[in-house]
C-alpha cells in the first residue's frame, strides 16, 4: 500500500494553515512553554490539560479529512490521474499525520526547552520516549477517524469517534455500578484495553525510573493504526465502487 | 488509428424513488479520433454529463464500454494521457489555485515552470495566488480548465467549458481549443452553446433522453452564410427566383457558400438584386436548424 506524497503535501498545507490548526497547535505549544517541568518524567506537553488539546488537534485533522474532497467534488478530479484510490486514501492520512506530528513535536520541543532552563536535566530519557509515545495513540485515533470518514459524510465522522468514546466511557463507568452483582469490573477493563488506541504514555515513566517496562500496549496501538488504515482504503474503495455503481 | 476515446453501447439506469427506472443513457456508441473536436449538443438532462462520466468511468455503465487510447479508463497509463474540466468544478477552499495545480502537476509529473506558463498563458496568474474561496464562477472555471489542460493531455473532455465566462474568455477558450486540435489532440465538447459547436467542432452528436440522434460532419457541404436585410419582404420572390439555394427566415438569408473568399461576391450580388444588407456572419445556423428539428422536433 503506497502514499501518494503530493497528496500529502497538499494535505499537509491545506489542513496545516487552517486557522483552526494553528490556534490549537499554539495553544499546544503555550501549555508546553508553562508547564515544562511540571511532570518529573517529562510528559507535560501530552498529559492532563494538554491532553485534551492534543486530542481535540486530532479530531479537527481528520474530520472530513476525505470527505470534505468527495462532497467538493476535487477528489473525482484527483482520483482521474494516475493514482490509486489507496494512494489517495494513504495520501490524505500521511499529510494529517504529518501535521500533527509537526504541532506535538513542536509542543514538546517547546516543553523540553522550557524544562531544561528550569534545571530538569536528568530527566532526559523519559523526556525522550515521551514524544513517540504521545503520537503512536492519536495517529491510531486519526487512522480511526479516516477509517469512519471513507464511509460518513461532512464532518460527522469526528461526531461518532467522540460518541464512541465517551459512550464507551460511560458504560464503564455506569455499568458496574449498576449491576454490581455480575461483576463486570474485570470484563470491562479488558475490553477497555482494546477499545482503540491505548495511552502509553507511562512507559515514558518506567523507563524513567527503571521501572517494569511493558510494551504491549505500544505494540497494540502500532497494529491499530496500520489495521485502521487498511480497513480506511477498503472501505473507501467499497464505497466509491458502490457510488459509481448506483 | 486507435480512437482516443471509443464508447460501445454506453447504458446508465437510475432507480427513482418511486421504484421505477429513469435511463440517463441509453446504448450510446461514438468515437473520438486524434485531431479531432467533437461537440455532445443536447437540451438539459439529455445524459451529456452522465456520458462523460461514462467515458472517463468515473460512473459504472450497466451495460456497453467505453476504452481511452485502447484501454480501460481505470488503467493509469491511460489517465496520465487524458484532461477532463467538469462543469462548476469545485476546489479546496483553503488552497490557492496555484498550490492546486502544482497538486495535479506533482500527480502528472508536469515541473512547476510548465505549471506557471500555462498559468501565464490562460491569464490566470493574478487569481493563482489568491484561495479558491474568493473565486467567481469565472474563476473557478478557469481553473478547471487550467487542471485539465496540464501535462498536455492527448484527451480533453470539457463540460460546459465557456459557462460562466467573459467574452475574452470564450474566445481564449476557442483558440486554445483550435490549437490542441492542430497538435493532434482529441477534445470532445459538452455545450450548449451552438455557435461554438459549430466553429470549432469537426463533428456535433445531438443527444436527447441518453440516445444518440445523430452525428452530424459540422463541416460536410463547406459553409454558410448568414445576411441580415432590411428590406427582407420586398426581397422575398426575387431571392427565392434568383438564390433558390438559400433559404430567408425572418430578416435572415442564409445560404451554402463553397468559402470565405466567395462571400463579398454574393454580398454584390444581393446588393445588385436590391438588398439592403445590413450585417454579413460566416457559419449560418445549420446547427441551430438541426438542432430545432431532431432535439426539438421542430419541422
Amino acid at each position: 500500500m503506497t502514499i501518494s506524497w503530493p497528496v500529502a503535501r497538499a494535505t499537509a498545507r491545506e489542513r496545516g494553515l487552517s486557522p483552526l490548526t494553528l490556534s490549537i497547535s499554539g495553544v499546544l505549544v503555550l501549555l508546553g512553554l508553562f508547564r515544562g517541568s511540571a511532570d518529573s518524567w517529562g510528559a507535560e506537553a501530552f498529559s492532563g490539560f494538554a491532553s485534551f488539546w492534543f486530542f481535540l488537534l486530532m479530531l479537527v485533522l481528520g474530520a472530513g479529512l476525505l470527505a470534505d474532497e468527495l462532497e467538493s467534488g476535487h477528489a473525482q478530479l484527483v482520483l482521474l490521474r494516475p493514482l490509486t484510490r489507496a494512494q489517495w486514501v494513504s495520501g490524505r492520512l500521511a499529510g494529517a499525520a504529518f501535521v500533527l506530528c509537526a504541532a506535538g513535536t513542536a509542543g514538546w520541543l517547546v516543553s523540553l526547552f522550557a524544562a531544561f532552563s528550569r534545571g530538569a536535566w536528568g530527566e532526559l530519557p523519559g523526556r525522550l520516549l515521551v514524544l513517540p509515545l504521545a503520537l503512536l495513540p492519536a495517529l491510531g485515533w486519526l487512522a480511526t477517524l479516516v477509517a469512519i470518514g471513507a464511509l460518513a459524510k461532512g464532518w460527522s465522522n469526528a461526531g461518532f469517534l467522540l460518541a464512541a468514546r465517551l459512550g464507551w466511557g460511560l458504560l464503564h463507568l455506569a455499568l458496574p455500578v449498576a449491576l454490581p452483582k455480575l461483576q463486570l469490573q474485570p470484563l470491562l477493563d479488558t475490553i477497555s484495553h482494546h477499545f482503540g488506541p491505548q495511552d502509553v504514555l507511562m512507559l515514558a515513566r518506567q523507563a524513567q525510573y527503571g521501572e517494569r517496562f511493558e510494551p504491549s500496549g505500544a505494540l497494540w496501538d502500532v497494529c491499530w493504526f496500520f489495521g485502521a488504515w487498511l480497513v480506511a482504503v477498503r472501505l473507501f474503495n467499497l464505497r466509491e465502487l458502490a457510488r459509481r455503481r448506483a | 488509428m486507435t480512437p482516443a476515446l471509443e464508447a460501445q453501447g454506453l447504458t446508465k439506469r437510475y432507480r427513482t424513488p418511486g421504484g421505477g427506472e429513469l435511463v440517463a443513457v441509453d446504448a450510446l456508441s461514438f468515437e473520438v479520433r486524434p485531431g479531432e473536436i467533437v461537440g455532445v449538443l443536447g437540451p438539459n438532462g439529455a445524459g451529456k454529463t452522465t456520458a462523460l462520466q461514462l467515458c472517463l468511468k468515473l460512473l459504472h455503465a450497466d451495460e456497453g464500454e467505453s476504452k481511452l487510447f485502447g484501454l480501460d479508463p481505470e488503467d493509469l497509463s491511460a489517465r496520465r494521457r487524458v484532461g477532463y474540466a467538469p462543469d462548476a468544478a469545485l476546489f479546496p477552499r483553503a488552497l490557492s489555485g496555484m498550490r492546486v495545480l502544482e497538486l495535479h502537476a506533482d500527480l502528472l509529473g508536469v515541473s512547476r515552470a510548465k505549471t506557471s506558463a500555462l498559468v501565464d498563458q490562460l491569464g490566470f496568474a493574478e487569481p493563482a495566488r489568491r484561495a479558491t474561496a474568493t473565486y467567481s464562477r469565472g474563476q473557478l472555471q478557469r481553473l478547471g480548465l487550467a487542471q485539465a489542460l496540464l501535462g498536455d493531455p492527448d484527451l480533453l473532455l470539457l463540460d460546459e467549458p465557456t459557462a460562466g465566462l467573459d467574452p475574452a474568455g470564450v474566445a481564449q477558450v476557442r483558440a486554445l481549443l483550435v490549437a490542441l486540435r492542430a497538435r493532434g489532440a482529441a477534445i470532445l465538447l459538452n455545450s450548449h452553446l451552438l455557435s461554438e459547436v459549430e466553429r470549432v467542432c469537426d463533428r456535433a452528436l445531438f443527444v436527447k433522453g441518453g440516445r444518440c440522434l445523430r452525428v452530424h460532419d459540422v463541416h460536410a457541404g463547406g459553409q454558410r452564410a448568414e445576411v441580415r436585410i432590411a428590406n427582407p419582404m420586398q426581397m422575398k420572390a426575387r431571392l427565392a427566383e434568383k438564390l433558390p439555394d438559400g433559404v430567408l427566415d425572418g430578416d435572415r438569408f442564409r445560404i451554402p457558400v463553397a468559402a470565405q473568399e466567395v462571400v463579398p461576391g454574393l454580398v454584390k450580388r444581393l446588393v445588385e438584386l436590391g438588398a439592403e444588407v445590413l450585417e454579413v456572419k460566416l457559419g449560418g445556423a445549420e446547427l441551430e436548424e438541426l438542432y430545432l428539428q431532431l432535439v426539438e422536433g421542430r419541422a
